[in-house]
């Protein structure tokens, strides 16, 4: 793996290089609200933004078409959606946003079961990580493990005073630097240095959270009290959820009709009714309260229960765009009061399960996909 | 696992047959188009599948029939939304998509030699009865089995044309009874756990397994704990809305557990270990 | 403000300490100084944490059809007219609302005040300062004349009749000002259609307008997510986006009070409220309503009139 310097000047030649070879997703402002979006050449992302809206629908596609059908005189021909996903870029994503790909890899990368769709456009595309010189008032990576310099992604990079710092973490990430050598000179170990103190001061302005484990979480799951409280204000709309990096529910529509049409994959929200809404009319999550209970014990409880790292990367957003400013740290500190509980420290890397390998290799996906199980 | 069929993407199949079982189940013979996907298509006693109707969704079904049965799957529906209201009007040649099988279904091979006591309610004798069946076709292989299965009315009982084939099994006692008879029914008259009492199974080397409306669910529970029925010995099936049956979309959890992928069968002590909405 | 706000916490926990009520539904503080949340008050002791001030968006008429207790709300004018709407639709049940309004100095919208003063993300202290707007950043106090960051809907906000149990009035003055969201005169369908294929580009469909929104009390039975009759896709595109939007100002034709919080609930800015001032500039026109002002007037979509069939309308 490489380390280098980029000048501030150079790059827009570099963005400009990658935008001749793939298409480039990057921070961008917005009427109303910021988010990534495909640049041009010659177009400088807004590097020093984390966008309102998260890159999670460049991989985790808000609405991904499963299959097509049509009914034809020997049966139905049945063409299933894209899964090879294409070539991209996401540049300018900020360490928690990179963080939650490798978050959602563990459901959807199940060696027994991979979701073919997630996995394609995943393989397909390289994540290209800067890191942050300055934190939100909502930011709280440092409490569930993460870190405003953290090294994830394919290539990392921090500005530092005027010029970047820039490694590869992959082979993928040293492919896109060694393309372009001429545009890049060696780091020094002062640069490693200046990088280092840079991403200790934004961690060390970064308020710390403690956060009750896995097990003492579940434990509250009876106190109904406590979520009924939490949750009062809660207007069970889909922003929070929406805007998370993290949040990877969906749910399935056919649309056409029984000749001819297509079923797709859509983000949902377990703060909807409808969730868990069963025919009949029986809905074990009726109310507020207990979809509230399932978004944070899912985030908190059941998923490091499961894969061992918290489902929440602290981007904050789903604080800023709640209507009615809902703050879930209210819920890490509140549970923290009630459990009593010793908090855990979530201060160890992601765990072991290599991200690296498969996370983002550019080629062809019939190469890459392991599949299994299933029928 | 054969490359036409993807997590979400189902292979074809075709119905053979479909028979009223009560006003509102059909019960659906199932046969996989493509040859490999109906060789790989292996499921266990109590595993589901993901039923398509393109242009109306998916509905997840267990699969009522036996493995031992290879000819066809079957799958016995009760009417009550848009997927189950479409297959309805479906029948011998139309196609269906299908995926699976999903779910870790009964551990019938950790059983042998064992008494089994199959109790089901309504339509919830349909996952119970692949386990019947196979007992039925591997019989040497288990002790004594003992049925008792309720319907609301003689109309309500599901797989009546088995009855008959049911009754002649050596050392299998069953117990058919309705909630409320009509005019030409002869059997038992009551509920499920009323007559459950009466049959009053041993829980020496015994294992229960119990499905049907939660109402019910609930007092056998309670019966068979008083018959002394540890609750490691007792087996339930879960349901709850799903739509992707692979543990993926979210919703059918309880706690870190997926009712479709690590369920939906649970033993009673795995249940109380485990917080979650039902 | 203070004396205000003083008021305000002396009746709660009145009303609290009365067992007239069990819930006062008020605002509390938010994650910054200039932003407050909805606080749902249970225990006399918490009646403190209330605040109020010009950074209380909330609409909390929107708590009042779900609620199954005997609850206070307060209000501001212009949500008090949502409170009205609704007891005119028969979704509360009188007996168990008491309504404290408030006349109040106006309201800031975020938006305006981040464009003149820079993020409020490092904020230590924000409030009203006679006619200003005060935001400390750093030691430092920006200040910007309140009737520049209003609410538009604000500077047509008419306190004269408001409508209440309790009405507190500190006699302040309200705020006046220019819109600044204004459809150019001649726009025609053509500017519409364009303007909205813009700003739906962006819904994410979250649904957070709709859940916002007092009149939007469907909820559950919302149209847009019926599992049979779907008038909407499940595509995410500028058309299905446009679709839902059509028919949620459609079914709050009549019904909305143009209160703007379906706007400021919107997690990307899109500006609903011109959507829903169009649809209220018709029902005006065309059947001289105004919604929110009388509780005993059934809106007029829902009624029927012989004569509408005979003239033709
Ligand atoms: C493990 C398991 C086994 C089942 N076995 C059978 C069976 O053998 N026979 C039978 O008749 N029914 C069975 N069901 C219930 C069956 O899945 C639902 O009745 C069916 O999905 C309803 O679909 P619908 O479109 O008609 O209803 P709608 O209310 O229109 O539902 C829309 C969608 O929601 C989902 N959904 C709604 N209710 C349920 C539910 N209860 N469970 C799962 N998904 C739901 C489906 O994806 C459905 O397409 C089983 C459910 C589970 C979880
Ligand atoms: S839960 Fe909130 S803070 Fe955590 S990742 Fe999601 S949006 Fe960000
Ligand atoms: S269960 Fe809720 S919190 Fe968890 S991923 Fe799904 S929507 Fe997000
Ligand atoms: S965004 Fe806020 S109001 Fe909406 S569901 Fe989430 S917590 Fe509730
Ligand atoms: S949009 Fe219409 S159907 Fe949906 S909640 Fe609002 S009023 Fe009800
Ligand atoms: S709140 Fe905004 S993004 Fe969400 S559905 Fe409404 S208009 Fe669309
Ligand atoms: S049905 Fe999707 S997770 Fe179980």
């Amino acid at each position: 793996m490489v380390t280098k310097i980029l000048s501030a000047g150079n790059l827009q030649a570099w963005l400009d290089s990658l935008v001749a070879a793939y298409q480039v997703y990057a921070p961008v402002e917005g009427e109303g609200a910021s988010s990534f979006k495909k640049i041009a050449k010659g177009q400088m992302p807004a590097m020093d933004i984390r966008t309102d809206t998260p890159p999670k629908g460049l991989i985790f596609k808000q609405v991904e078409k499963i299959l097509s059908f049509e009914v034809n005189p020997d049966g139905i021909t049945v063409i299933p959606g894209d899964e090879n996903g294409t070539k991209k870029i996401v540049f300018g994503i900020r360490p928690c946003d990179s963080r939650s790909f490798t978050l959602t890899d563990k459901p959807f990368f199940d060696p027994n079961l991979p979701e073919n769709q997630y996995m394609g456009h995943r393989n397909a595309s390289a994540l290209v990580t800067t890191a942050c010189t300055s934190a939100c008032r909502t930011c709280f990576c440092t409490s569930i493990g993460g870190a405003p310099d953290e090294k994830t992604g394919d290539v990392w990079m921090m500005d530092i005073d005027g010029k970047y710092l820039v490694e590869s973490l992959t082979d993928k990430g040293e492919e896109l630097i060694k393309a372009n050598e001429g545009l890049f000179s060696d780091a020094s170990a002062d640069d490693e240095a200046a990088a280092k103190r840079i991403g200790e001061e934004v961690a060390n302005s970064m308020p710390k959270i403690n956060i009750a484990d896995a097990k003492a979480l579940d434990a509250l799951f009876n106190d109904d009290a406590f979520w009924q409280k939490l949750t009062d204000k809660c207007l069970s709309c889909g922003a929070c959820t929406f805007v998370c990096p993290t949040c990877y529910c969906f749910d399935v529509r056919d649309e056409g009709n029984t000749r001819k049409g297509e079923r797709y994959r859509g983000w949902d929200s377990c703060m909807f009714y409808q969730y868990n809404r069963a025919a009949g009319g029986h809905n074990p999550r009726e109310f507020h309260w207990k979809r509230m209970r399932q978004r944070m014990l899912h985030k908190f409880s059941y998923f490091p229960e499961k894969y061992g790292d918290i489902d929440c990367v602290g981007c904050g957003r789903c604080i800023r765009s709640c209507p009615v400013s809902y703050d879930l740290r209210d819920f890490l500190e509140g549970s923290l009061a009630v459990t009593g509980a010793a908090p855990v420290g979530f201060e160890k890397e992601l765990s072991d399960v290599d991200t690296k390998d498969r996370s983002c290799e550019i080629k062809p996906a019939d190469e890459t996909v392991k599949t299994g199980g299933g029928l | 696992m054969t490359s036409a069929t993807k997590t979400l993407v189902p292979t074809i199949a075709t119905i053979i047959e479909a028979f009223d079982e009560t006003p509102d189940v059909k019960t659906f013979r199932v046969k996989i188009d493509d040859e490999a996907a109906a060789a790989a298509f292996k499921q266990r006693p109590g595993q589901v599948a993901e039923l398509s109707v393109f242009g109306a969704g998916e509905s997840v079904i267990s699969i009522t029939s036996s493995p031992t049965q290879t000819e066809y799957l079957e799958f016995s529906i009760k009417r009550c939304g848009v997927v189950t209201d479409y297959i309805h009007t479906m029948g011998a040649g139309d196609k269906l998509g299908i995926r699976g099988p999903y779910g870790n279904g009964f551990p019938v091979e950790s059983w042998k030699g064992k008494n089994l006591i199959i109790i089901g309610g309504g339509i919830g004798l349909a996952p119970v009865r692949s386990v019947l069946n196979y007992a039925i076709d591997n019989r040497d292989d288990f002790g004594h089995i003992t049925l008792v299965y309720g319907a609301r009315s003689p109309e309500d009982l599901v797989f009546k044309w088995e009855y008959e084939r049911w009754g002649a099994v050596k050392d299998l006692d069953m117990n058919i009874t309705v909630d409320c008879g009509d005019d030409k029914w002869s059997g038992k008259v009551g509920f499920v756990p009323t007559i459950l009492k009466e049959v009053a199974p041993s829980p020496e080397n015994a294992i229960a397994l119990t499905c049907g409306p939660p109402i019910m669910i609930k007092f056998v529970l309670q019966d068979l704990a008083e018959m002394n029925f540890t609750p490691e010995q007792i087996v339930t099936t879960l349901e709850g809305k799903m739509q992707c049956c692979v543990g993926l979309c979210g919703r059918c959890n309880i706690g870190s557990l997926f009712i479709c992928k690590d369920g939906p069968v649970f033993t009673l002590a795995q249940l109380n270990s485990l917080n979650g909405d039902f | 403000m203070e004396k205000l706000e003083a008021e305000l916490r002396e009746k709660a926990k009145e009303l609290l300490e009365k067992e007239e009520v069990t819930t006062v539904i008020g605002w509390g503080a938010g994650w910054n100084p200039a932003k407050a949340s909805p606080l749902f008050v249970r225990d006399a002791q918490d009646a403190d944490k209330l605040v109020f001030n010009p950074f209380c968006q909330n609409n909390l008429a929107v708590y009042l059809p779900r609620l199954n207790e005997k609850a206070a709300v307060i209000t501001k004018p212009c949500d008090a007219g949502s409170v009205v709407a609704l007891i005119a639709e028969g979704k509360i049940d009188r007996e168990n609302v008491k309504v404290i309004s408030i006349k109040c100095p106006g309201t800031v919208n975020p938006a305006k005040l981040e464009a003149a003063v820079g993020s409020l993300d490092d904020a230590t202290a924000a409030y009203l300062d006679g006619d200003t707007i005060v935001v400390e950043v750093g030691g430092e106090a920006k200040r910007v004349p309140f009737a520049q960051v209003a609410l538009d809907s604000c500077y047509l906000c008419n306190q004269d009749n408001v409508f209440g149990d309790v009405v507190i009035d500190d006699g302040v003055t309200k705020v006046t000002g220019e819109a600044v969201s204004v459809v150019p005169e001649d726009a025609d369908s053509a500017w519409w259609r364009d303007f909205w294929a813009k700003e739906f580009d962006r819904c994410i469909r979250c649904y957070a307008c709709r859940e916002a929104c007092p009149a939007c009390y469907c909820r559950d039975n919302c149209a847009v997510q019926a599992l049979r009759e779907r008038w909407t896709g499940a595509k995410l595109d500028t058309k299905e986006a446009l679709m839902f939007h059509a028919q949620r100002a459609m079914h709050v034709a009549g019904r909305c009070t143009e209160c703007g919080s379906c706007e400021r609930a919107c997690p990307v800015g899109i500006p609903l409220s011109l959507l829903h001032k169009q649809v209220g500039d018709a029902v005006r026109k065309l059947f001289d309503f105004n919604v929110g002002e009388k509780a005993d007037v059934r809106p007029p979509l829902e009624v029927f009139r012989k004569e509408e069939l005979e003239s033709g309308h």
